[in-house]
């Protein structure tokens, strides 16, 4: 069970910075951690940046020149062969001495001639593929939709920064396979609160009729619950559900799909989205054999 | 009468110089000198010739006789001789030729690891007993608290052999077939191969090596799983050596824990042996479930027990720092003589 530092974080308190002394203490109490990956620790010195003006390279056809405001007092001057750079595009800047995954690293250089002072970021450049920003160009520079400031980390501000730990969870302890469940050994372990969800639920309209469930084993499922959601526009999911699903090493698909998977991580309650112009007759709950 | 002895004397003579082995010669001896023997015969006659020519005959038999007898010696000792020159002559020796070098075999390293580990275990009085690797689904499953369809039962890893065989996936077995034909006090270990189905890799193999120890008295409680658990650590790993206990969970054991003890290679610093962790998991231990001491007939009120079990592949590699596990399996006699 892969476990976000960030997401457990939204259930328990944990003033622990030494994250090798938290696995170590829960491992004792009895979950036992078989290691963990500090995430974003291959990218440093990237920064939000936003392109305020684009000109031609003198010698070089297929190079431009970028104006880059990065929050600091001198924009910085960027020589790129993106052909999908546009003014006011806010873009991922590598800065001199920046590293990239897979050991790269930038710095300052001439190309044709002319002074570059760092790199516009593509999604590979940054070691992430296309589902995670589905809404990128795969082999252009990553231009950001997200609510991000000039200026700052990009590694805060794409929430690349995060811990996953991998924990052991035996067969008696199916309750430990989730956010909540692992929260809840925490807040044992630490004898600190633990800050239940709170579900705010509405009376919902009965789904009889327009989907009906028949043959439900009891045996196999003590319970099985169906509800309409109505009026939704498939897209993709907003950037911290989709780095979150990321970091516990769930592919995000789309908003529909990264809801359902989000709720059973975090509960451990598992759920499916039917597409309900899809289903013919009634749903049925029996052994795949 | 004179001729005749002469011509008994020539044939005599005739024969003994043929004779070529002892027993031929032992044959001509009761032949002529006998009782019976013709010579002997002869000098009974004497006694019927006349007073004249007695003493010239009884002369000469007593000469052949002396004749005929060290002709015999005499033969005797040839034929010896011969004998024992054709026995020398095939038993002859070259000591010129190299020797035959007889190579001496080593323990395999897995046997090292079992027999020290057994040893370790024989000295606190525990005894060594084996169990079949071909397994009532009873003794592998049911007995240990892991009754049809318990998803521990892990079915999938395990060879079927028929509805009811299969090769055990662990030792644990034994616990269950002792306890059934044994009374408490139990303390036995019982060391041996078990399988699962599994890809080979550097560290993994479908067939691999288990030890099981289990302890059934009154009065046992999880301190003496603890101080005998770690006095095996100590004993098997050196004094220094400390362990620690990790709640876990087995089906036949309640409670349950996993016995860590610190890295041998680094003394807990952190290194490559363990991961940088400092400790390394050394075997999974537990108090045995009433439910299973009841289903091998022991009152769970008036006894109770631990049990544990401990992967010896792993251990033998890390003892011996080998990095692939196919070494043990491979029988290559220049892995093999290392040892
Ligand atoms: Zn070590």
């Amino acid at each position: 069970m892969l476990l976000s530092w960030d997401w457990l974080r939204d259930f328990v308190d944990i003033k622990c910075n030494d994250i090798k002394g938290f696995c170590e203490a829960m491992t004792m109490s009895g979950s036992k951690v078989e290691s963990f990956e500090v995430l974003g620790q291959e990218i440093q010195n990237v920064v939000v940046g936003k392109i305020i003006k684009i000109k031609k390279h003198p010698d070089a056809e297929k190079l431009v020149i970028c104006t880059v405001d990065i929050g600091a007092e001198e924009p910085l001057q960027i020589v790129t062969g993106a052909t999908n750079v546009f003014e006011s595009a806010v873009v991922p800047v590598a800065c001199h001495n920046a590293r990239l995954p897979g050991g790269v690293k930038i710095k300052k250089t001439k190309l044709r001639g002319v002074q570059s002072d760092g790199m516009l970021c593509s999604l590979k450049e940054l070691g992430l593929q296309l589902c995670d920003f589905p809404y990128a160009q795969e082999d252009g520079i990553l231009i950001l939709k997200e609510d991000v400031h000039v200026g700052e980390d990009i590694l805060t501000a794409l929430k690349l920064k995060d811990i996953v730990i991998d924990f052991e969870i035996t067969s008696n302890r199916p309750d430990c396979l989730s956010v909540l469940g692992l929260a809840r050994e925490a807040a044992a372990t630490y004898n600190i609160a633990i800050k239940e969800p709170m579900f705010n639920v509405k009376q919902f309209e009965d789904v009889k009729g327009k989907l009906d469930i028949k043959e439900v084993s009891e045996v196999l499922c003590k319970r099985y619950m169906l509800h309409e959601i109505s009026d939704v526009q498939v897209s993709y999911s907003p950037l911290w559900l989709r780095a979150r699903l990321k970091a516990v090493g769930i592919r995000p698909v789309n908003n529909i799909v990264d809801i359902t998977n989000y709720v059973m991580i975090e509960l451990g309650q598992p759920m499916h989205a039917f597409d309900a112009d899809k289903v013919e007759g009634a749903i049925c709950v029996r052994r795949a054999h | 009468m004179k001729d005749i002895i002469e011509k008994i004397k020539d044939m005599a003579k005739k024969e003994i110089n043929e004779a070529s082995n002892i027993k031929v010669l032992e044959e001509l001896r009761v032949k002529y000198l006998g009782k019976k023997g013709e010579i002997t015969q002869k000098l009974k006659e004497l006694s019927a010739v006349s007073a004249e020519f007695k003493p010239i005959l009884g002369k000469l038999l007593n000469d052949v006789k002396r004749d005929i007898e060290e002709l015999l010696a005499f033969q005797m000792e040839t034929v010896r001789n011969l004998a024992m020159k054709e026995e020398l002559e095939r038993e002859k020796i070259d000591i010129t030729i190299p020797g035959k070098r007889h190579v001496v075999g080593a323990r395999h390293p897995l046997n090292i690891i079992t027999n020290e580990i057994v040893r370790v275990f024989s000295s606190m009085g525990f005894s060594v007993v084996a169990g079949p690797e071909i397994e009532w689904e009873k003794y592998n499953f049911d007995m240990l608290n892991m009754p049809k369809n318990h998803p521990a039962r892990d079915e999938s890893d395990t060879f079927f052999i028929s509805d009811e065989l299969a090769l055990r996936t662990q030792t644990s077995s034994v616990q269950a077939r002792y306890m059934e034909t044994h009374k408490p006090p139990i303390r036995i270990v019982s060391p041996g191969r078990v399988y699962r189905i599994d890809e080979i890799d550097a560290t993994h193999s479908p067939m691999f090596h288990q030890i099981e120890g289990l302890i059934v008295e009154q009065g046992i409680n999880m301190g003496h799983l603890k101080h005998t658990l770690d006095a095996f650590a100590k004993a098997f790993y050196g004094n220094e050596t400390k362990t620690r206990f990790r709640p876990h969970h087995f089906q036949f054991t309640e409670p349950s824990a996993e016995m860590d003890m610190s890295c041998f290679n680094c003394g807990g610093a952190g290194c490559r042996v363990c991961k940088n962790e400092g400790w390394i998991e050394l075997l999974g231990c537990g108090m045995v479930h009433p439910k299973v001491l009841d289903m091998c007939g022991i009152n769970a009120n008036e006894y109770t027990g631990f049990a544990f079990g401990m992967g010896l592949d792993r251990a033998a590699m890390q003892k011996f720092a080998i990095n692939n596990l196919k070494l043990f399996f491979e029988n290559d006699v220049r892995f093999l003589k290392q040892f």
